[in-house]
Formats: structure tokens, C-alpha cells, sequence
């Protein structure tokens, strides 16, 4: 075996995992409302609101956002948030009370 | 997200054509920035594993390591002046893509692996450690042999005590400038790096690529291992090996360091990959993820071998017909001026130390992976402390 040999073994390892990602990758998360992950379990968006209300920002984070209509939301870390800040939520339906935000990043 | 990858794979090349630039550096910067989720993960795995194929190009062709490549150093250097540079970088490639397939196939295992035992590993750490450590001095011959040994362990320990966070330093003492300087004493040769050179993959070989990919899996998960003190303790404990088989171990305990350290990540949100703790804030947690993650590493893997190969005999025609003497001078001076510009007066001064503990060691012919106790001694201590 030699330098030939290893490369085309790289390519072929390229190619298919770049064909496997191509057909595999879905985006993770979608631009959509409030209502429209509420409506199916298990779905996942980016949400972008209005906070509404701030329940707690320590050690977990819980507030109510608004994007013409509104939800909990609960992140699992510690934010700064405030009422009126406008934020991108990244949240999926996992069948609770309130929506789980994997990130939560302010605009 | 393939747009991602190709900038991931060239800031890979960039930090690994640079001695003592890590993607680790990198990595910390894009942590400050707002980009997250799949992308960024497609760029930091990208770019950490292409660079533990590129760093090999200049352990090889300049003597000059890395934190993961410092071992190699004089298994490549000795192929590089028998005009086997290429064979050298071919070894080391073959390791890294065997490492990421047979990764992918235990991803799932070695899940189930971590959750059951991750209390007994920190346990273990130091116990391996110290282990090691009786194996580097009980393997000499004679009380001498075994007290200079000791000798040698003893003042590397100062200078990882001392020279905290001066590990480029320090390894480019004992790995890069120590050899040169002993060789500058050899007669003066030309290189002459055999282009088309055929060798045979030896089941001997596909054996150490294995054993790399467990060193791999070990790194990831016991602090204060590095792929390097991996690859030493394995060398320690076995008996002379090929220094093809030798880099080839090496390659795969480095790509496959990046690869469990990934599936860590994600199966206890918890990581000791400089790469992957600045990674945790910015990834989803889910099986998508892990998923295509392990894709993407592929994908950089072949990315990697073919862009190392490329580079490698680009290099090899930049060198060859050199004057090993002049090249080594070269060298030199590169590698110092690289230590005062990255770590200023104080990583000269560790450089220095580390020389002259790195040419005693040559002299006495003592195995250089002792000189990993560097790194090794304060780690025990360390664990010490914790456990006691």
C-alpha cells in the first residue's frame, strides 16, 4: 500500500460521508410560531419575541414570551434577561407545561 | 453547513502547519462570537480533526511538535533522514482514518462504557500514571542506568512544577531542539525523500492502529492525559515496535482523542478537550447532533489525509536535496525564535532548561518518553491531592 492507496481511501471516506450528510442533515431548528410548535409534540423552532415576563432568571431561567401569542418558556440556565427584551428562542414541544429552550440568545 | 466544514478543515490546515498555534486557541475566539448550533459544531469538529493529520507535516519535516505531536518527533525525524519522510506521514494518516472508523462503530459502547465507570476513571488516573512512571525506570538494565532514569524523572517534574503552562516550551526542548543539537554532530548528508515509495501495511501495523484508537478513548476521558503520554506509556509497556507502527498509533490515538472526546460531550455534557468545553454552550444535545457530528468527522477525516498528503509532498519537494546540516540549523533557529515570539523571555528560559535535560537524556541513550514526566508528575500530584 502506499501514498495512492491512502488517498483514494480518503476520498471515498469523503465522498460518502458527504453524500450521508447531504441526504441526513435537516436543520435542527426552523423559523416558526409560537402556536405552530404548540400545536404538534415533540417539534422544535426559533421563535423570536417579545419577554413578556420574567418569573426567574437564576440558577434556571423562566419567562413568558410573546409573539402574538405567548408561552412559558424554560431554559435551563441562568439569564439576564428583562421584561421587553427581544429574544431568539431555540424550543421544542417536549409535552410540558411550558416550552424547552435549548438556547435562548438576545437580540 | 458544508460551507462550515471547509472553513473548519482550513483553519485545521492553518493551525496545524503552524507550530505552537492550537485549535484550541481558535476555538476559544469563536466561543465569543454569536454563531452556534450545527454550523459551529461542523466548523470546531472540522477544523480539530484536520489538524491532528496536518500537525504531523511539521513534527516531520521540522523537528517541530505540538501538544499532540511531540512523540513523534524522533520516530519521523529518523524516517525523514532515511528518505522516508512520505512513509512516515502515509503511517500516521493511515492511523487517523482507521481511528475515525472504527470510532464510529464503538461510538455506541463506549456511551455505555462512560456512564457505568466515569467514578472508578478518575480513581484510576493516577494509578496508571505512577505506574507508568515504575515502567521507565525498572526497564533499565543496572542501578545506574535505573538512578539516571530516576535522575531525569525527577528533574522534569521541577520543570513541569516550575514552567506551568509553558508546555510548548518545554516539549520543544526535549522533543525538537534537544535532537537537533545532538545531530548537528553527525556529518553533513542531503535529503533525498523517495517520491512513489510502495510499502506494506503489516498486520503488526493494523494491530498498533488499534491500540491507538483505545489510547484515543483513554485520553478523552482521563485528565491529564495527553495523546502524547498515552502513546509513551503504550510504548513503555510494549516492546520495541517499528517507528511506521509507532506513528501510526500516534496518528490514531490523536484523531481518535478528538472523536470520543465529541461523543463525551454528549453523553455526559461534560468534556477535558480544550476544543469541545469551549463547543458545550454552543451545541443542541441531541442525537441529531451526535449523529451528524460523527459524519462530519469523517468527512474531515478524508478531508485531512488527502490535504496532508498534498502538503507532505509539496514539502518533500521543498527539501529534498537539502543539506540535513543547514536544514537542521534552520530549524533551530525557527523553533527558538517560534518560543520567544509565543511565549516570551520565560518560555526561552523553560526552552533552555528543557534543551539541556532533553541532550543529557540523548547522551545517556535513555528512552525520550521520559521526559513526558513533565506533564505526568504534577498530574499525579494533582489527583493526589484530590483523592487523599
Amino acid at each position: 500500500m502506499n501514498q495512492k492507496h491512502i488517498s483514494q481511501i480518503c476520498f471515498f471516506i469523503t465522498l460518502l460521508s458527504l453524500i450521508l450528510i447531504i441526504f441526513s442533515y435537516k436543520p435542527d431548528f426552523e423559523e416558526k410560531t409560537i402556536n405552530e410548535i404548540l400545536q404538534i409534540q415533540n417539534s422544535k423552532g426559533k421563535l423570536f419575541g417579545r419577554v413578556e415576563y420574567v418569573v426567574k432568571n437564576y440558577p434556571v431561567s423562566i419567562f413568558i414570551l410573546n409573539d402574538g401569542n405567548s408561552a412559558t418558556i424554560y431554559y435551563p440556565k441562568a439569564t439576564t434577561l428583562e421584561e421587553n427584551n427581544f429574544v431568539t428562542v431555540y424550543a421544542q414541544n417536549q409535552g410540558q407545561k411550558s416550552l424547552f429552550a435549548q438556547k435562548v440568545v438576545k437580540e | 453547513m458544508i460551507i462550515w466544514c471547509l472553513l473548519g478543515a482550513l483553519a485545521g490546515i492553518i493551525a496545524g502547519l503552524i507550530p505552537g498555534l492550537h485549535s484550541n486557541n481558535i476555538s476559544v475566539l469563536l466561543a465569543l462570537t454569536p454563531f452556534f448550533g450545527i454550523e459551529i459544531t461542523a466548523f470546531m469538529l472540522s477544523m480539530c480533526i484536520v489538524q491532528s493529520f496536518v500537525e504531523f507535516i511539521p513534527s516531520t519535516f521540522l523537528s517541530a511538535p505540538s501538544e499532540n505531536t511531540f512523540e513523534s518527533v524522533l520516530p519521523a525525524h529518523k524516517l525523514l533522514l532515511e528518505g522516508k519522510a512520505l512513509e512516515a506521514i502515509t503511517h500516521t494518516i493511515f492511523g487517523g482514518i482507521i481511528a475515525v472508523i472504527i470510532g464510529s462503530i464503538l461510538t455506541i459502547p463506549f456511551f455505555i462504557f462512560l456512564e457505568e465507570n466515569s467514578s472508578q476513571i478518575i480513581t484510576l488516573t493516577p494509578i496508571i500514571l505512577i505506574f507508568a512512571l515504575i515502567i521507565f525506570i525498572t526497564e533499565e538494565k543496572n542501578l545506574k542506568r535505573k538512578l539516571i532514569v530516576l535522575f531525569i524523572i525527577i528533574t522534569c517534574g521541577a520543570h513541569g512544577f516550575y514552567f506551568k503552562n509553558q508546555i510548548f516550551p518545554l516539549i520543544s526542548g526535549y522533543f525538537g531542539v534537544a535532537g537537533l543539537i545532538w545531530a548537528l554532530k553527525e556529518k553533513e548528508t542531503f535529503l533525498n525523500t523517495k517520491q512513489n515509495e510502495t510499502f506494506e501495511i503489516k498486520k503488526e501495523t493494523i494491530k498498533d492502529a488499534l491500540v491507538g484508537v483505545a489510547g484515543g478513548a483513554i485520553v478523552s476521558v482521563m485528565p491529564g492525559i495527553g495523546s502524547n503520554t498515552a502513546g509513551g506509556i503504550i510504548n513503555a509497556l510494549r516492546k520495541t515496535t517499528a517507528p511506521q507502527n509507532y506513528l501510526t498509533m500516534l496518528g490514531a490515538i490523536n484523531a481518535s482523542n478528538f472523536f470520543f472526546s465529541f461523543a463525551m460531550l454528549l453523553a455526559l455534557g461534560k468534556t477535558r478537550n480544550g476544543t469541545m468545553i469551549a463547543l458545550q454552550d454552543k451545541i443542541f444535545y441531541t442525537p441529531e447532533t451526535l449523529f451528524i457530528g460523527t459524519l462530519i468527522m469523517i468527512f474531515a477525516a478524508g478531508i485531512g489525509g488527502i490535504v496532508t498528503l498534498i502538503i507532505a509532498k509539496r514539502a518533500v519537494h521543498l527539501f529534498n536535496q537539502k543539506n540535513t546540516k543547514l536544514l537542521n540549523i534552520l530549524c533551530l533557529i525557527f523553533m527558538v525564535v517560534l518560543v520567544g515570539i509565543m511565549n516570551g523571555l520565560i518560555g526561552l528560559i523553560a526552552l533552555f532548561f528543557a534543551t539541556g535535560l532533553g541532550v543529557y537524556t540523548i547522551s545517556k541513550n535513555v528512552r525520550r518518553s521520559t521526559l513526558m514526566s513533565s506533564l505526568i508528575v504534577p498530574t499525579i500530584f494533582f489527583y493526589l491531592f484530590i483523592l487523599l
